[in-house]
């Protein structure tokens, strides 16, 4: 199979799927908005499309795991995101879940 | 022309009109600040993005099980608009001209209702078998993939126009006109008090009948040209209030000149005299009820226009 086939990539953007709420509500404890957000995220090597990041935005916002506020930034109107508490308390929990997950992954691909 | 506007606007053309406002803010300055960092020109910067149908359909919520899925629903909803109003505008015409050709009014165009609603849910129902094969088939909107920017161009403007009031207008003039050029007339008698009142008519002078048939021309292409571009931009609103203006020089001269057009009743019962000089003076007094009116659209008209050049 050809590792750039359609199949390949799916596989790839389901393994990503689950990681990228937890790196955009870390990198939303400080504020951000979508752009300078998928910048953030770019510069880690995570790059996001706006149609795979504004929905998950308005999703975290809608579960309370955000907030958003319009301001004026260089003459255009923007909204910003951050983290809200109960953002941060998921965020703990979903490192600790991520951590648990990594290293159990590790000592699979390790152990075979 | 501001590119990556019109492209925002379009985007959320696409959207619930709910998100639609904030959607628009919200792309719109994330990828100006994105074109900030982008060494070209918008034409080229755009031509990397996606068609905004698909930009608009990657914003729909995923995990969803679809008929019609993200991908084609944009391109469905058009292509139905699109599909209604060919088939409204064929079924209207021909209802219009069974109407003419018989000399009935209210059979032909009862006929031609139903012949249009069985003739949309044929349509709506063709377009959607297609749509859900394209589906099925697993292809995905291919069709959008080589875009131009240059289509983007009527939309600097994010302030679209009500189809139902385009459809409204396009239905008014049409019945209108067909009527001032003798397609079919209206029911020529009224009942009163157990009585039938044979042939009232409304007499216009040639001169103001064929003023009113070239404007209402006029009103059917400009309801068409909004139909298939329906988003204001300046030529659509000088062009209308243009037009406005010589509708109202043409019903205040109607006003001022009661004898270029009244409403006869014939043969006139003497009790009935006098209701047809109120009808004749309701008549007047509606010519210049139509003249405000349409004076109302035209500030209304300027006045967007101003705030949207002031943007």
């Amino acid at each position: 199979m050809d590792l750039s086939s359609p199949q390949i990539e799916k596989l790839r953007l389901e393994l990503r799927r689950g990681a990228v709420p937890l790196a955009v509500l870390a990198s939303l404890r400080e504020e951000q908005h979508g752009y300078s957000l998928r910048k953030k995220l770019a510069e880690q090597n995570l790059e996001i499309a706006e149609g795979t990041l504004y929905p998950l935005i308005r999703r975290l916002e809608s579960q309370g795991l955000l907030t958003s506020e319009w301001r004026q930034e260089d003459a255009r109107k923007k909204r910003f995101y951050q983290i809200s508490t109960m953002g941060e308390q998921v965020l703990t929990l979903l490192v600790s879940e991520w951590q648990q997950l990594n290293s159990a992954i590790e000592n699979i691909v390790e152990g075979s | 022309m501001d590119l990556i506007k019109a492209y925002a606007n379009k985007v959320a053309s696409y959207l619930p009109a709910k998100q639609r406002a904030s959607m628009r803010d919200e792309i719109y300055a994330d990828l100006a600040d994105e074109f900030d960092d982008y060494s070209a020109t918008p034409e080229d910067f755009l031509a990397d993005k996606p068609h905004p149908m698909k930009y608009a359909a990657a914003l729909a919520e995923p995990n969803q099980a679809y008929l019609i899925g993200p991908q084609f629903y944009f391109s469905y909803v058009e292509t139905l608009k699109g599909a209604a109003a060919i088939v409204s505008i064929i079924f209207i015409g021909l209802g219009l001209l069974e109407v003419g050709t018989s000399g009935q009014l209210i059979a032909p165009l009862l006929s031609a209702s139903f012949s249009l609603l069985q003739a949309l849910i044929w349509t709506t129902a063709a377009i959607t078998g297609i749509f859900i094969a394209l589906e099925r088939s697993g292809e995905r909107a291919s069709w959008l993939d080589n875009w131009q920017t240059d289509s983007l161009a009527h939309w600097q403007s994010a302030q679209t126009i009500s189809r139902t009031n385009i459809a409204f207008e396009l239905g008014m003039s049409l019945i209108l006109l067909a009527w001032l050029m003798g397609l079919f007339q209206f029911p020529t008698f009224v009942w009163h008090e157990g009585q039938r009142i044979e042939d009232w008519q409304l007499l216009i002078s040639d001169g103001l009948r064929w003023a009113f048939i070239a404007l209402l021309m006029v009103d059917v292409v400009q309801a068409l040209w909004q139909l298939f571009e329906p988003v204001w931009s300046s030529a659509k609103r000088w062009v209308r209030i243009g037009f406005n203006g010589l509708w109202i020089l043409a019903l205040l001269f109607a006003w001022a000149q009661p004898d270029k057009i009244q409403l006869m009743i014939s043969p006139l019962p003497d009790n009935l005299a006098s209701l047809e000089a109120l009808f004749n003076q309701l008549l007047n007094w509606g010519l210049l009820g139509a003249a405000a009116l349409v004076l109302w659209d035209s500030i209304d008209l300027l006045i967007k226009s101003r705030k949207n050049s002031s943007k």
